[in-house]
C-alpha cells in the first residue's frame, strides 16, 4: 500500500533538512558582493561547505570545494536510497563529463582541464588509457560514447561535435537507467533533459550550418518531443519550430531561441531558458510529501547549486566585477 | 469443551479488532519513524517534536485492543467460562468489530502519511509544529467514530445467549 513512499521515507526526512541548507538568493548575492574570492569562500563556509576554509591557493581550492560537495552528495545517495542504481545514475554524469574533457584535451592538443569530476564510477586513469586506445577496462556505455565521439570528430573536427556526441550517448544511457529504476519523476526529468538537449542540437546545428541529417542523427529519441517532429521544420524559417513544440511547455524557449537565431544573436539565452524550464519541474518535488521525488529533486538542485558556485568562484578568481557576474547569472534560479 | 462455529467466529472477531488496527498503526508509526530518523540524522534537536508526530498513528492500535478487550469480557474469556455462541451470534460479533478493524487499519496508515509529511514541516519550520499535528489529528476523528460504533455495538448490540 505504501511502496515507494515507505522506501524513501528516510531519504525524504534527510532531504527536508538539507533543502534548508541549499544556497538561497541572499547567500548567492553575498557571494557576488564579496570583495574577493576569500570573502565568497567565507559565505560558503557559513553555508556548511566542508572544504571552503582551505583558501590559500586558487584553482585547487575551487576544485576541492566542488569535489567535496560532490562526494557528500554521492554519500547521501548511498546512505539513503534503497536503489543502488540511483547512485550510478548521478555518478555516470561525471564519467561522461570526464570523457568529454579528456577527449577534447587529447584531440585538440590543449592541456587537460582541471575541471574533471572526481567521484565518477569509472576512475580517471581508465578513461585516459581508453582515449589512448586501451579500452578493455572501460564500461560499455562509456566505450560506446568514446567511439561515437571519435567518429563524429573524424567527420567534423570541432570540440562541439565531441560535446554533442558524448551528451547524446549520456542521455540515451540515463534515459534507459531512469526507466529501469521505475521512478516516474526521474523519467520525466530525463525526458525533459533529452527534449532540451534536442532543442539545443536543433538551434546549434542550424547556427553551424549543418544539414537536417546531421541534426536528426545527433538528437536522442525518447523525449516528449520526437526528433522527427523537431527536424520537420528544419529547412523552414526558425520560428516554424515553435509549432513543432506546441503544447509541450517549450514554446517560449523555442520562440526566443528562434528569434536569436534569426537575428544572428548568440544562443546563450537558450541555456538560461532551458535551466528555467528544468528548474520549474525540479521545484515541484518540494511539494511531494513522500516518495523518491524529494531526493531526486534535491540531487538535481544540488548539482545546479554546484554549477553556480563554480561559476561565481571562477569569476571572483579572475577578478570579474559584481555587475558582470550578475549579468552572467541574470535570472538564474536559486 | 465443545467448540461451536459461533465461538470460532467470535474469536475471529477479537483477532480482527486487535490485529488490523495494530498492523495499520505499526505501518503508520514506522513510516513517521523512518522520515523522522532522516531529519534527526541531520538535526538531532528535532527529536522531541518528531516523537509527538510519531505517536499519533499509534492510537488506532490502542482502540483496537480496547474493542477486543471489551469483546473478550463479553464472551467470558476472563471468567474461564467462554460463551458457546451460535453461528448467527458469531457473525454478529464479526459485524460489530468491522468498523474499528477496517477504519482503524486504513486510517492509521493514512494518518502515518500525513504525519510523515508533517515531519518535513518540522524540519523546515519547527515553530509550526501545531499545524502538522492538527492535520494528522483530523484523520484521528474517523478512527474515534469507528471505535465508538464498534464499542456501542459490542456493549449494547449483541444479545448473546449462546447454545445450551
Amino acid at each position: 500500500m505504501l511502496g515507494l513512499e515507505s522506501k524513501y521515507a528516510y531519504a525524504t526526512g534527510r532531504v527536508r533538512v538539507l533543502e534548508t541548507r541549499l544556497l538561497d538568493r541572499g547567500r548567492i548575492d553575498r557571494m557576488i558582493d564579496a570583495p574577493d574570492l576569500e570573502g565568497a569562500l567565507k559565505v560558503l563556509a557559513e553555508a556548511g561547505y566542508a572544504r571552503a576554509q582551505l583558501s590559500e591557493k586558487a584553482h585547487p581550492v575551487i576544485d576541492d570545494i566542488t569535489a567535496g560537495e560532490e562526494e557528500r552528495l554521492a554519500a547521501l545517495i548511498r546512505e539513503t536510497t534503497p536503489e543502488p542504481q540511483l547512485v550510478d545514475f548521478i555518478t555516470a554524469r561525471w564519467d561522461f563529463h570526464n570523457l568529454k574533457v579528456m577527449l577534447k584535451a587529447k584531440l585538440h592538443r590543449v592541456p587537460p582541464e582541471k575541471a574533471w569530476a572526481r567521484h565518477g564510477t569509472c576512475d580517471v586513469a581508465t578513461i585516459k588509457r581508453a582515449i589512448e586506445g586501451e579500452t578493455k577496462d572501460l564500461p560499455r556505455h562509456l566505450a560506446e560514447a568514446l567511439s561515437a565521439a571519435k567518429a563524429a570528430h573524424d567527420l567534423h573536427a570541432m570540440p562541439e561535435t565531441i560535446d554533442i556526441a558524448v551528451d547524446r550517448e549520456m542521455y540515451r544511457y540515463l534515459l534507459a537507467r531512469a526507466k529501469s529504476l521505475g521512478i516516474q519523476y526521474l523519467v520525466d526529468l530525463v525526458q525533459m533533459e533529452v527534449d532540451l538537449f534536442n532543442l539545443s542540437v536543433y538551434f546549434r546545428s542550424r547556427r553551424m550550418g549543418r544539414d537536417r541529417g546531421f541534426a536528426a542523427e545527433a538528437m536522442v529519441p525518447g523525449g516528449k518531443v520526437s526528433p522527427m517532429r523537431l527536424v520537420a521544420s528544419y529547412e523552414q524559417p526558425p520560428e516554424a519550430v515553435v509549432a513543432s513544440v506546441a503544447g509541450t511547455g517549450y514554446e517560449a524557449l523555442a520562440r526566443q531561441a528562434a528569434a536569436a537565431l534569426a537575428e544572428g544573436r548568440p544562443l546563450a539565452e537558450l541555456e538560461r531558458l532551458s535551466e528555467a524550464v528544468m528548474w520549474d519541474r525540479i521545484r515541484k518535488a518540494r511539494y511531494v510529501p513522500l516518495g523518491p521525488e524529494p531526493l531526486v529533486g534535491y540531487i538535481f538542485a544540488k548539482l545546479h547549486e554546484l554549477k553556480l558556485v563554480r561559476l561565481i568562484l571562477v569569476a571572483k578568481l579572475s577578478g570579474m566585477s559584481r555587475e558582470s557576474i550578475r549579468e552572467r547569472l541574470r535570472d538564474v534560479h536559486v | 469443551m465443545d467448540v461451536t462455529v459461533g465461538m470460532i467466529l467470535g474469536f475471529l472477531g477479537i483477532a480482527l479488532a486487535v490485529a488490523l488496527p495494530g498492523v495499520g498503526s505499526a505501518t503508520g508509526v514506522g513510516l513517521v519513524g523512518s522520515a523522522g530518523s532522516g531529519v534527526v540524522t541531520e538535526d538531532p534537536d528535532k527529536f522531541g517534536q518528531i516523537l509527538l508526530l510519531q505517536v499519533l498513528p499509534g492510537t488506532q492500535g490502542i482502540y483496537g485492543l480496547l474493542a477486543g478487550f471489551v469483546l473478550m469480557m463479553k464472551l467470558g474469556v476472563f471468567s474461564g467460562n467462554v460463551l458457546r455462541l451460535t453461528t448467527f451470534e458469531g457473525f454478529l460479533v464479526i459485524m460489530a468489530v468491522l468498523p474499528i478493524a477496517i477504519v482503524g487499519w486504513l486510517s492509521a496508515i493514512h494518518q502515518g502519511k500525513v504525519a510523515a509529511a508533517g515531519v518535513g514541516v518540522v524540519a523546515k519550520r519547527p515553530e509550526e509544529l501545531g499545524k502538522p499535528v492538527t492535520f494528522a489529528a483530523m484523520v484521528e476523528t474517523y478512527a474515534v467514530l469507528a471505535f465508538l460504533a464498534s464499542l456501542l455495538l459490542i456493549m449494547f448490540g449483541l444479545p448473546l445467549k449462546g447454545v445450551a
